[in-house]
């Protein structure tokens, strides 16, 4: 007996629910698993062309994306040109300093090396003149 | 029990799906397209995709068959898990419940609408299962559903294992077409009497942070029945167990039920008897809903 009032709540309660789902239900409308296969008879002039551009769409899409890919290779070869510019631009700096250091100290040996010859020159010239003057 | 398995069995959802604006040419501007079905609570989702989206065709800037394998559904922004029976989706997601046509004030405006969106990308979602090879893909998992089931059940699967193949593809199909005498004949085979477990799936927070598989016995060591309170006792956080709520096909159960009986009656197409606890802060009712 305890059973049968459990199991009449119990579809009273699912019969509540589905009125409650009821209400308005006409403006939703049945669907089955295979409604593609139904209307795939109907095959008029403008569902072929539809296709056909859905096709086409999808193709151009498909380019789109391919192009997306290769801009992001460019972009990519871009910065790593960017990056090696910088990198030669540094290696350019130092070098140049380099060559400033360089020179530098290459005149300054040759000052001093004309100074050198320079004083060989006066005392070479002092002898001759001593020669000279003892004849 | 015969009318309560017919009204479980019967059992449908108002459901509005927006489709993805991705989906969808440009020449309709940015106005939303919806499509409004009457969906069984007993199925898959997945199982209507192509059809849902066959009723847009005209709209759509793909063919069906390039963008199927990229669909999942949402509701409120979350996935909507496509392997639990759809009715148990909805009673976790939707909080608000309407018990009766007598707790709405205005019942002439009233309609009961469950909204979700259909959506399309490359990425999918990481709890979602991909659905590469359509509805045989599903109907694996169906029977591997009942594999389990059938383990729990009667401590193998050879219920399941040596079904006929015919029996085996009816039984399918009787989801497919929704023939309740053939799919009720066919696990009237698979389920016993007098089973050893029940095949419980118990939800208490979500799809699934909180999904368990509790293994319950049919009849304890002392003779008796397991009833719905001491299994909700053993999962529920609350102290309380007057203040928690069990659902299940849409409706609130009563706890002192024995579960074998529960299972009889209310387990869902894909053999498992589908629980959601729910606390009272979950439920309060919106009568605008």
């Amino acid at each position: 007996m305890e059973n049968e009032a459990i199991v009449s709540v119990l579809i009273k309660r699912l019969k509540d629910r589905d009125q409650v789902q009821e209400q308005y239900s006409e403006l939703f409308n049945e669907i089955s698993t295979n409604e593609r296969d139904v209307h795939t008879t109907d095959t008029s002039t403008t569902d072929q062309i539809l296709d056909t551009l859905k096709k086409e769409n999808s193709f151009k899409d498909q380019n789109i994306e391919h192009l997306k890919e290769r801009i992001d290779i460019m972009n990519k070869n871009i910065e790593k040109l960017n990056d090696e510019l910088i990198s030669t631009n540094i290696e350019n700096n130092i070098l140049q300093d380099k060559f400033e250091s360089l020179n530098e100290e290459y005149n300054k040996l040759v000052q001093r090396w004309l100074q050198k010859v320079q004083k060989e020159a006066d005392v070479m010239n002092a002898n001759v003149e001593n020669i000279n003057s003892l004849k | 029990m015969n009318e309560i398995r017919r009204l479980v069995w019967n059992g449908t959802l108002n459901v509005q799906i927006e489709i993805d604006k991705s989906l969808i040419i440009s020449t309709r501007g940015d106005k939303p397209l919806y499509v409004n079905i009457k969906i069984p609570r007993e199925t898959y989702i997945s199982l209507f995709t192509e059809s849902i989206l066959h009723r847009v065709k005209d709209y759509l800037r793909k063919d069906i068959s390039e963008i199927v394998t990229n669909i999942w559904f949402e509701a409120d922004g979350n996935l909507l898990l496509w392997n639990i029976p759809i009715g148990t989706s909805h009673d976790i997601i939707t909080k608000s419940r309407v018990g009766s046509m007598n707790d709405i004030s205005d019942s002439n405006t009233f309609i009961q609408v469950w909204k979700i969106k259909l959506v399309c990308g490359a990425d999918l979602p990481a709890t979602h299962i991909p659905i590469v090879n359509g509805n045989s893909q599903i109907q694996k998992y169906w029977m591997h559903q009942w594999k389990q089931s059938c383990f729990i059940l009667n401590g193998s699967s050879k219920g399941v294992m040596s079904l006929h193949m015919n029996d085996s593809q009816s039984f399918w199909n009787s989801i497919l077409h929704r023939t309740q005498d053939s799919f009720e004949e066919i696990s009237k085979k698979i389920i016993p009497k007098f089973p050893r477990k029940i095949p419980i799936v118990l939800h208490t927070k979500g799809q699934t942070d909180s999904q368990y598989h509790p293994m319950i016995v049919n009849v304890d060591n002392e003779g008796e029945k397991k009833t719905l309170s001491q299994l909700v006792e053993q999962f529920s956080e609350a102290n309380n167990l007057e203040i928690i709520n069990v659902v299940s096909q849409g409706i609130p159960l009563p706890l002192d039920l024995d579960l074998h009986f529960l299972f009889l009656v209310f387990s869902s197409f894909d053999g498992f008897l589908h629980l959601i606890i729910t606390h009272p802060q979950d439920t309060a009712q919106d009568k605008s809903y």
